[in-house]
């Protein structure tokens, strides 16, 4: 194991988190290559979270929440490893111990609280009577259904 | 009627291999005792000069019709003592062995007891299928010397060349127009970068010019019947439409209206639909009275010949007018022909991968991204720019180079295999152009350099050296910009993104198998592997014979090759197919399944069983009933076991002999034993290695061999249980290593079925075992065993069910 690696664990975990087998990849680098988000921005690098894991089993220490999930790395891939479901997975991971960025923790509260992906909060309301657009109604019905579909998952 | 069987039991010490665990005096006291033995004893060495002689001496005095020797494997010594009985005068069919060291003393060292037990089962299981041996002739067939060479390129000229020069006769069957395959295209070959055509040339011109070889161009094999010894061929020759009379002087061409391109010239050159090829067309008689028409393109100073292009040719009939000598003739037949081969070698080679399939690429959009190959074609001499390298799009010279490795490899979506030759390919083409124009610069994306083969680290050296760029990085696409094309890539060694401008891209494209090999392999019925090239009898022992007797794989028909490997298999091939001509007839073990068409219902259930079509059906008396043709049955016994009416059964492992194996098994302390049924070529090899190996497991387990996991029928499971048996293992080759093909298969499905039955009769399927074991996993039977005697454990002590219905679910 490499130094820093979480023991075991992090590989089966991502599997177990639906990310497919990361240690199947060669490291050739097509992921990153076709990745939009590393053409601006080269601090992210899908080649290196799979690697991370894959080789070292470390938790990658990049900004997850950068992938815009296009999932051209998934199509250029030639190993069959899936580094957007793999990218999602540790997200998953991330969230579930509490390290997500604070806007990703907010927007998950406003989708329970209100079954809207983006906060309704004074900003936005205003925004909307400037444009003339109606207030925002909550459906009672729909927000039942998304709690349940949240809970259903799973999802805490 | 059979004569009263007088059987002599012959133990072994093996020194102390044997007697250092098994109490032998008490093997061979218990031996005396069982039905129709008349002698029985032991010495040190059985396979030794003494024993041997021991064995023939007793044979003679106790006037003996059956031996067995209980000593170590079959699969060491059984034709040792098949040739001692035989020397004695008797059937070696009539010989049985007991293996009570790799499968007893080896394995229950510590369990002096148990193994001396086992032993004792062991012999009286080998009496009693002794009992009811019968003796057997080999099969004996006659060898037709002449070999069918199926592709004429590199590997099969070679294999060619060497068989008749050996003086035996060889036909070489290939779909172009001409000899010398792929290779012909080349301009340069690695690692000495040497020019193709001495390569190849000389070799065509041999092939050619040899009494003892026919060549039939622009030909295709339609239909294989037969065995090893005695093909039936039949062959397709398409038409020749022009015949030896041309003179090359080109006036049809000039006549001809249709314009194509070149092969591989990535449209920079183009010919009519009739068109010169350097190459003789004669006709020459042989020594065995052949006759034959040559095609060599490529051939320098041999006379120019005209040669139709018949996917493109309008059959206008301009060329026919012109001709000044009357030699095209455009409604010329096709020809069929049969022939008689003893022997036959596949070597027809490979395709390139088609580009297409990875269309980021921009294969087929970008006029300036080329295949390896085409680039091959513009950097030889002889080629469409004849060296010079240009852009396709507007035939300026080309100044940047960019080459990308594995197209078509290491693919999930294409080819997950490693073509072994495209790195060098790149390598070569690069310090080509870098010899050619020192100042045009080269990059080359590559995920590994692979480059393990004689001389050919050097070449990489030289590469560097010669200041070509390697960027680690698989490219994700290549697209245009301006005049220039841009590749972009992740550099993985620096994690910095390229975009490498260039004016050409060469794509190192892959070698796949050639199409129509399925065809051909479902003709010869030889198998593919997963990525449809042929398959060796064994990976690493026979790499150029395949599962089929008589028929052999030369090039890289078998999988990717480079040109020594390609030509060392060919003589491989070559040095198979003159061992078998060295016999004027070869005998094949007589174990084969047959029919009794008496109970025979002509139901063809077992057809589908058999990959030899062994098995085929005829009329007797109006009814329809199966026929076995003895030389093409490989002996697996697996339609044995389908047959619904009991109509099958296979010589030397007969139903009856291995009931009585069984039975003598289970006839004391039925519970308490494990019978196990393994394959001669995995399994049993298999327990074997765990010998060998001295991996210890319970003595409770008793081997029945058999040659195949296909023979263990669902009545054979069914009886052992009926007998007591506390388990069953069924224990197969993996999937696809099967030495019959599909025998493991079938067996996989019986006990599967069985599985779902034996609750009706009372029997908790769990006590039913279907476990893989190779010859090499001597660990795996180990453990399968131990694990095997710990549920046999618990069923003894009440906690699992010995029956279905209480079975609790674990």
């Amino acid at each position: 194991m490499g130094s820093g690696g979480e023991g075991g664990g992090l590989i089966e975990l991502v599997k177990a988190k639906g990310g497919g087998n990361p240690l199947k990849c060669i490291q050739c680098g097509s992921c990153t290559s076709a990745c939009i988000v590393n053409a601006l921005n080269e601090v992210f690098n899908p080649r290196m979270i799979v690697g991370s894991i894959a080789r070292f089993n470390r938790f990658p220490n990049q900004n997850l929440w950068l992938c815009s999930t296009c999932c051209v790395c998934v199509d250029r891939c030639p190993q069959g490893v899936n580094p957007f479901s793999i990218i999602t997975a540790l997200r998953r991971i991330s969230y579930e111990r509490g390290e997500a960025p604070r806007k990703v923790i907010e927007m998950v509260e406003t989708i329970k609280r209100t079954g809207l992906a983006f906060p309704l909060n004074e900003d936005i309301e205003k925004r909307r009577r400037l444009l003339g657009l109606p207030e925002i109604q909550i459906d009672e019905d729909c927000l039942n259904e998304i709690k349940r579909i949240i809970e259903e998952a799973g999802f805490k | 009627m059979m004569e009263e069987p007088r059987i002599g039991v012959f133990v072994c010490h093996c020194g102390k291999n044997i007697a250092g665990t098994v109490d032998v005096s008490k093997v061979t006291e218990y031996a005396k005792a069982l039905p129709n033995v008349v002698h029985a004893s032991h010495n040190l060495y059985s396979c030794s000069d003494a024993g041997q002689a021991e064995i023939k001496r007793i044979i003679k005095e106790c006037s003996l019709n059956r031996v067995v020797v209980a000593a170590c494997s079959p699969k060491m010594h059984e034709p040792t003592f098949r040739a001692c009985v035989s020397e004695a005068g008797l059937n070696q069919y009539l010989f049985e062995m007991a293996n009570i060291r790799e499968h007893c003393s080896w394995v229950h060292m510590n369990d002096p007891e148990g193994a001396t037990r086992k032993a004792m089962d062991l012999v009286k299981m080998a009496v009693a299928k002794a009992r009811l041996l019968q003796p057997l002739e080999p099969i004996i067939v006659p060898v037709e010397k002449t070999l069918l060479v199926i592709g004429g390129g590199l590997a099969g000229m070679r294999a060619a060349l060497d068989v008749a020069d050996s003086g035996l006769n060889v036909i070489i069957v290939e779909k172009s127009p001409r000899l010398g395959g792929k290779t012909t295209l080349l301009g340069k070959t690695f690692p000495k970068v040497d020019c193709t055509a001495c390569l190849v040339n000389e070799m065509t011109s041999r092939v050619l010019t040899h009494p003892r070889i026919r060549v039939l161009t622009l030909s295709e094999v339609t239909s294989v019947d037969g065995y090893i010894g005695n093909f039936i061929i039949n062959i397709r020759r398409r038409p020749l439409r022009v015949s030896e009379k041309c003179v090359g002087c080109g006036r049809c061409v000039e006549a001809c209206p249709i314009e194509v391109d070149e092969d591989f010239s990535h449209g920079l050159s183009k010919r009519r639909a009739i068109y010169l090829v350097e190459n003789a067309q004669s006709r020459v008689g042989c020594e065995q009275g052949f006759e034959r028409i040559l095609h060599v393109p490529g051939l320098v100073g041999r006379p120019l010949n005209a040669m139709i292009d018949e996917e493109n040719c309008i059959k206008c009939g301009r060329c026919v007018e012109t001709c000044p000598v009357g030699a095209i003739d455009l409604k010329a037949p096709g020809i069929e022909e049969t022939f008689k081969v003893g022997g036959i070698i596949i070597a027809s080679g490979f395709d390139l991968f088609n580009p297409m399939r990875k269309p980021e690429y921009g294969y087929g959009r970008l006029r300036n991204v080329l295949t390896s190959m085409e680039f091959e074609r513009m950097i030889a001499p002889d080629g469409p720019t004849q060296g010079k390298l240009i852009k396709p799009s507007d035939g300026k010279s080309a100044e940047k180079i960019v080459f990308i490795q594995c197209v078509g490899c290491r693919d999930e979506m294409t080819n997950i295999y490693c073509s072994r030759i495209c790195c060098m390919i790149t390598l070569k083409q690069a310090l080509l152009v870098k010899r050619n124009n020192p100042n045009v610069k080269v990059t080359v994306f590559y995920i590994d350099i692979r480059v393990g083969g004689k001389e050919y680290e050097t070449i990489f050296k030289m590469a560097r050296e010669a200041g070509i760029r390697f960027i680690r990085g698989r490219p994700d696409s290549v697209e245009e910009n301006d005049d220039k094309l841009v590749v972009s890539a992740e550099d993985t060694l620096s994690g910095e993104r390229v975009e490498e401008p260039s004016d050409l891209v060469v794509l190192a494209v892959g070698m796949q198998p050639s199409e129509g090999s399925d065809k051909l392999g479902e003709m010869l019925r030889v198998p593919r592997d997963q990525h449809g090239f042929f398959m060796e009898a064994h990976i690493k022992l026979k790499p150029v014979e395949t599962v089929v007797n008589g028929i052999f794989l030369a090039g890289s028909c078998a999988g990717p090759t480079d040109i020594p490997m390609t030509v060392a298999r060919g003589h491989a091939a070559a040095s198979k197919t003159l061992a078998l001509f060295s016999k004027d007839f070869i005998e094949l073990e007589p174990i084969t399944s047959h029919v009794d068409p008496l109970k025979c219902k002509g139901c063809l259930a077992c057809t589908k069983m058999c990959p030899f079509q062994a098995l085929k059906p005829i009329e007797v008396n109006g009814k329809r009933v199966i026929q076995v043709t003895q030389s093409m049955c490989s002996g697996c016994g697996t339609c044995v076991a389908g047959c619904p009416f009991n109509a099958l059964d296979q010589y030397h492992f007969t139903d009856e002999q291995i009931y009585a194996q069984i039975d003598a098994a289970l006839e004391e302390n039925p519970g308490e034993k494990i019978i196990s049924f393994n394959c001669n070529w995995c399994s049993f090899a298999g327990a074997d290695f765990a010998g060998v190996s001295r991996l210890e497991y319970p003595s409770s387990v008793r081997i029945i061999r058999v040659m195949c996991s296909g023979r263990v029928s669902e009545k054979m499971i069914i009886r052992t249980f009926e007998k007591g048996a506390g388990m069953v293992l069924v224990a197969p080759c993996h999937p696809a290593d099967c030495h019959y093909i599909s025998g493991n298969e079938w067996a996989k499905r019986r006990v599967e079925s069985l599985k779902k039955k034996l609750g009706k009769i009372g029997v908790n399927p769990d006590r039913l075992w279907f476990v893989y074991v190779s010859a090499a996993e001597g660990n795996v039977y180990q453990n399968t065993i131990i694990r095997m005697n710990e549920f046999l454990e618990r069923l003894k002590r009440g906690e699992a069910s010995w029956g279905v219905e209480e079975k609790v679910v674990a």
